[in-house]
């Protein structure tokens, strides 16, 4: 195992629960949520101009701005940004020198579509052409024009492992002694692409998410953009987290390609336990040492069927699972982390959070998420699922203590 | 990346632009290298294809070699399907045309094609997504994580070209090209080992790109012998002539025959090792944040009983 490891400095999130962090942990794990919160039910999203409009619920970041803004985007991207860094408590150097990783399915799509949009609308439609603007570059662009970054960069695009997989690499490239701090962001935030293509899919349910619920009938979408600041600590870091303060440490974690369809990974669960048991051999743990597991938990059919099987042919005694999506919707690429920061705080206050809107036992997945939010031990390790279209699937392995 | 990885084989395709608004179509390609038949695919799936399946050369890949997939825009051409159907004719996206705007759905049809469960990553980085994703592979390689992988680029034109110059910020009568060029990695050589990708490096500044340079020239430098240099995207004149300047006698500046495109970088190291050259290459490129990348190729890789030797080249770009 290697000696040097990342650890979580820093969070920022901002997501259907909360504008920051705090706040978001702080009703993912009230005992009676607000009149307006996402957990009692989602919002609802219209787009109204095809032949059959759609309607759908939806986990949107509650703001001022009109939603397709490109000036929202950018300072909900900057404020969770400067939170994880006001969390890390970096000094200029640190922070204009860190590596820079984002993962994200949609990058910018939403401020092209607002600006074709705007074109289309506009005196000179006939000149309006889509796509105005496109690659993967200028959101972190923007963040170091604005912020002063000078630090590499890597945007990964892998569906919805695609922040974290940059969180594994970010972690991988601390370890290897290559910089000694990394900025990870997921970014998901408004755009009519994804919400007309998972509509299409027929993968959108019409009431809200029941991960692993008998009846399922499939996931929300929501926004979100969390970023964490990775740190490197030297020593060692196996005994779930000596030496590290009570930290998180990235211990390790996985990433394969499972070949059996492009949207969904195989319902047999063989190629979700590959990558389970390749994140456990990376972290050097063994299954029985897992604490607790932070679950994809799409509430789709096929994913929920999928990661179950997977997770029920790893473990032969299934410990505590949560899934998140119920609290804030799928944020796609970045639920890898906002996921985390959300859980992270659960566990930062002594508690593993329950999964809101399960009932009924599925007897086909074996799987039954936490009904009651409960402690959690001082130390422990726990893993995190995700899992992508394109086959991707990723697992993490985080300890803390 | 400052330890080097080697190259076992590579296979591409590339087009320049065709004016006339019909890319030359690659069913044909396809058909000679893929292992299978895919319907419902775009045609930045099937470069991704094509340029893969021509690296691995019908060989039989260890079903762990990590993909490591790149590009400067991505699916171009189904994303901007996408949002005509959406915003201009009020339809909603065929479910197909959805995913393939992804980026690494083209990944996932390579590992399909080639039989490949590993690791499967899209990473990129503005002009530099070739030298991104070389960074991220061979970090992994180096950790010992994996054996061996697939490294590719891929972009594609998309009409009008005057459009694709905009959205690639470029002027509007650059000449463009498209294509998907990959590389077979390792962490060590072998007898198949055709060239050494020896170091790849990013600078913050022409100046900090100048004064390594200028170390890496003194007499006790890696570049002590004249070298071969390409100068890939965001290189102007001064920077240039610069570079020329402070390297030693004899260093010259050498094209490869394709146009404005994501993946000039790679297609350099592709021209370059197609062409039989010995000594090294130096690509060098700058971004639009003045951002400067080197990356340092050698053709002369192979260890033989005596010695090092340039293995014999069976590969062909098109």
């Amino acid at each position: 195992m290697a000696a040097r490891k990342a650890v979580i400095a820093g969070k920022g999130l901002s997501c259907a629960l909360g504008a920051n962090a705090k706040a978001s942990v702080e009703q993912l794990l009230a005992e009676e949520p607000v009149p307006a919160s996402p957990v009692l039910a989602p919002q609802r999203v219209s787009i109204d101009w095809f032949p059959e409009p759609i309607n759908m619920p939806w986990y949107g970041i509650a703001t001022e701005e009109p939603r397709e803004s490109p000036e929202r985007f950018f300072r909900i991207f900057e404020s969770v940004v400067k939170e994880a860094i006001d969390d890390a408590r970096l000094n200029e150097v640190e922070t204009s020198t860190m590596a820079l990783f984002i993962g994200s399915s949609s990058y910018d799509i939403g401020i092209a579509e607002h600006l074709y949009q705007q074109d289309l609308r506009g005196a000179k439609c006939e000149q309006a052409f889509p796509l105005p603007v496109t690659g993967f570059g200028h959101l972190i662009g923007h963040l170091r024009r604005k912020l002063g970054f000078r630090g590499p960069d890597f945007s990964y695009s892998t569906a919805c492992s695609a922040s974290a997989n940059a969180l594994l690499g970010a972690s991988r490239m601390i370890e290897a002694g290559i910089c000694q701090h990394a900025l990870v962001i997921g970014f998901e935030l408004y755009n009519v692409t994804s919400l007309t293509g998972f509509n299409g899919l027929q993968l959108i349910t019409s009431d809200r998410l029941r991960p692993f619920d008998k009846d399922r009938s499939g996931l929300v979408l929501g926004e979100g953009c969390g970023a964490i600041v990775l740190s490197a600590v030297d020593g060692n870091t196996d005994g779930a987290g000596t030496g590290t303060d009570g930290k998180f440490v990235i211990q390790g974690g996985a990433s394969n390609c499972d070949t059996y369809s492009v949207t969904t990974a195989n319902p047999d669960g063989t190629s979700i336990a590959a990558v389970i048991n390749a994140a456990l051999f990376d972290a050097g743990v063994n299954a029985d040492d897992i604490t607790a597991i932070k679950a994809h938990g799409t509430g789709s059919q096929l994913n929920d069927q999928g990661e179950s099987a997977g997770l029920n042919r790893v473990f032969l005694s299934l410990p505590p699972i949560s899934a998140l999506k119920p609290y804030i919707g799928h944020t796609l690429g970045a639920c890898g982390i906002n996921e985390l920061v959300l859980y992270a705080g659960a566990l930062q206050r002594g508690l593993l959070p329950k999964t809101p809107g399960f009932k009924t036992v599925d007897p086909a997945l074996a799987i039954t998420p936490l009904q009651t939010t409960i402690p959690a031990p001082v130390r422990g390790h726990y893993l995190f699922n995700y899992f992508g279209f394109g086959g991707n699937n990723t697992s993490l392995i985080v300890s803390h203590g | 990346m400052d330890k080097p990885i080697y190259i076992q084989s590579m296979g591409a395709v590339y087009f320049d632009a065709v004016e006339s608004g019909v890319q030359p179509d690659l069913k044909q390609a396809m058909t000679e290298v893929c292992t299978q038949r895919f319907r419902r695919i775009d045609r930045f799936i099937q470069l991704a294809l094509v340029g893969a399946g021509r690296c691995a050369k019908g060989k039989l890949l260890d079903a762990q070699t990590a993909v490591y997939l790149t590009s400067g825009a991505g699916p171009t051409s189904m994303n901007i399907d996408v949002q005509q159907n959406i915003f201009r004719d009020h339809r909603e996206p065929r479910p197909v045309s959805f995913i393939n705007t992804l980026g690494n759905s083209a990944g996932y049809y390579v590992g399909k094609d080639l039989g490949l469960c590993g690791q499967n990553l899209f990473v990129t980085r503005d002009v530099h997504a070739f030298e991104s994703v070389l960074e991220i592979a061979a970090l992994d390689i180096h950790a010992g994580r994996v054996g061996q992988s697939l490294i590719g680029i891929v972009d594609e034109i998309s009409h009008p070209l005057f459009h694709q110059c905009q959205r690639m910020h470029l002027p509007a009568d650059t000449k463009l090209g498209e294509g998907s060029h990959w590389f077979l990695v390792s962490g060590n050589a072998n007898d198949e080992t055709i060239g050494v990708i020896e170091e790849s490096r990013m600078f913050d500044s022409d100046d900090a790109l100048i004064t390594s340079l200028t170390s890496c020239a003194s007499p006790t430098g890696t570049y002590r012998q004249p070298l071969l240099l390409f100068f890939g995207l965001g290189c102007d004149s001064e920077l240039i002539k610069r570079c020329l300047a402070t390297l030693p006698v004899g260093t010259r500046k050498v094209g490869f025959g394709q146009q404005a495109w994501n993946g000039l970088n790679a297609g350099a190291i592709n021209g370059f090792l197609e062409s039989d050259s010995d000594g090294k290459l130096l690509i060098i490129s700058r971004d639009r944040e003045s951002r400067c990348h080197a990356t340092r190729v050698s053709s002369l890789c192979s260890i033989s009983e005596s010695g090092w030797r340039k293995n014999k080249l069976l590969y062909t770009i098109k």
